[in-house]
């Protein structure tokens, strides 16, 4: 134990986890074993369904232990920030709570919420005040900052895009939000195509890039569900506010589609034009170093030059192409299915 | 005389005729083509002004005043741009390959649509459909 505020922080959150029952997942993400302690209640029925696709049988130890609980639903005294409002900074990193030995974040969430790392003994937490209050991006995409932080530790590269393919390769589809990144993921459900990630995945390069599934989860503005009638009967969040983003969990009724990992052949950059056919044409590395370097930067807690290199090596790696998504959307799973086949 | 050094925030990877930088304190990015692929790595290499202009003026074809005015505009880019800042180490220059061929002027494109995001702090400033978007600013 040491005086460190963020290591008397870490500890006082653990005791209070302490008095929780908990229900214990193991999880394969990236190769790596994730064994999360959901104290029982509502973050485990929250937390667990975007996760159901890569859990695994209970295991020898764990490369990650992170605890999960709420307040609200366990009756636990709440954590109070021991920094001041104007200590969060940009990516939700917590000023004087990081050093080398712990990571210290807000998520972006709108109640109070926090997550920390502890490098040395490989153990973590996740405390929000009231699960239920969850935003649909909170309950997509659990723990998103602490697993990007912990892959990134662990020589895995976190990106913000998707990824569909086939068992032998697939693409990363990746740009900025508004891109289409998800519905192009999302529709490729309706194909022969298996669905690792809309939005977040993890790649790894040992020694050929591969992407890794982190979430089944899926979400996508309300109009846009004309164009994906398979998703209709499966909307989880219908009865939350008219504002949120349709939140899909997908482990369930497409089991068969979910991959969990495959090798990746190409990068594809999608672009919504609305006009004419959906084509599928060479794009340049340096476009593509833009495109996914710079989405996924805006989302790491710590770190713009590593990943900044990392994708330069993946798109030097891997051949890169754009998507412009014209009116016959219907066609654009096929368009990435020729692609790969012609990549074979 | 003066060097130039890229900032400490700023990082960089090239690509065929394009060098796509970075400054992560601000979020901007920027597409280099043209002799700027050129004038930006003879500045990072440590070259001083007047060196990188007689090196672009020995490599390639083209009006040598041209050049030269081009280059010190460019270069003053470069640092209002906050990829490139002025130092004074006397460290040996790095040696940069350059290929031949007309002289193309500089071209430096800046996108700014990532800077928001950088900079978004997710506590006061993430609306309510989360990241990434922003809270509309207050008039």
């Amino acid at each position: 134990m040491t005086d460190a505020p963020a290591a008397r922080f870490f500890e006082d959150a653990m005791a209070t986890f302490a008095a929780c029952r908990t229900i214990v997942h193991d999880y394969d993400i990236a190769g790596q074993t994730l064994r999360v302690e959901f104290a029982e209640g509502v973050t485990e029925r929250m937390f667990a369904r975007a996760l159901a696709h890569i859990e695994t049988q209970r295991g020898a130890e764990p490369d990650l232990t992170v605890a999960v609980w709420d307040s609200d639903s366990t009756a636990t005294k709440p954590l109070r920030a021991a920094w001041g409002i104007d200590d969060y900074g940009p990516s939700g990193l917590i000023a004087g709570f990081n050093d080398a030995r712990y990571f210290a974040v807000s998520p972006y969430s709108p109640i109070p919420a926090f997550g920390m790392l502890d490098r040395e003994t490989q153990r973590g937490f996740y405390w929000v005040r009231n699960a239920a209050e969850l935003p649909y991006w909170e309950r997509g995409a659990p723990l998103r900052p602490l697993l990007h932080e912990w892959l990134s530790n662990h020589g895995r590269v976190p990106v913000h895009g998707g990824a569909v393919g086939y068992a032998d390769g697939g693409v990363l589809l990746s740009g900025a939000g508004g891109s289409g990144k998800s519905n192009v993921s999302l529709a490729c459900l309706a194909s022969d195509l298996l669905y690792a990630s809309d939005d977040f995945c993890a790649l790894s390069n040992d020694p050929d890039w591969r992407v890794h599934s982190l979430y089944c989860s899926g979400k996508m503005l309300p109009p846009d569900i004309r164009r994906h009638p398979h998703l209709d009967p499966h909307v989880s969040n219908r009865d939350r506010p008219d504002d949120e983003k349709w939140l899909f969990f997908l482990q369930e009724p497409f089991r068969a589609r979910m991959v969990r990992t495959m090798p990746l052949k190409a990068i594809v950059l999608p672009r919504v034009v609305g006009t004419g056919a959906s084509v599928i044409a060479p794009e340049s590395k340096a476009v593509a170093q833009r495109a996914v370097a710079m989405s996924t930067i805006a989302l790491s807690p710590a770190g713009g030059a590593p990943v900044f290199a990392s994708i330069a090596s993946l798109v030097r790696a891997l051949p890169c192409y754009a998507l412009r998504i014209g009116e016959d959307f219907e066609n654009v799973p096929r368009l990435i299915g020729d692609l790969l086949r012609g990549l074979s | 005389m003066g060097t130039f050094q890229p900032k400490s925030s700023v990082v960089h990877e090239k690509f065929d005729d394009e060098t796509v930088t970075v400054n992560l304190e601000t979020g901007c990015y920027f597409s280099l083509r043209g002799s700027a692929d050129a004038i930006w790595m003879l500045a990072a290499a440590g070259l001083p002004r007047n060196q990188i202009v007689s090196r672009l003026c020995a490599t390639y074809d083209g009006d040598a005043g041209e050049i030269e005015s081009t280059t010190n505009e460019f270069l003053d880019r470069l640092v209002e741009e906050s990829l490139l800042e002025h130092t004074s180490r006397n460290a040996p220059a790095a040696d940069v390959a350059l290929e031949g061929g007309p002289f193309v002027p500089p071209l430096l494109q800046k996108y700014t649509d990532m800077e928001e995001l950088l900079q978004l702090d997710p506590v006061h400033e993430v609306d309510h459909m989360g990241w990434p978007n922003a809270k509309p600013r207050e008039a």
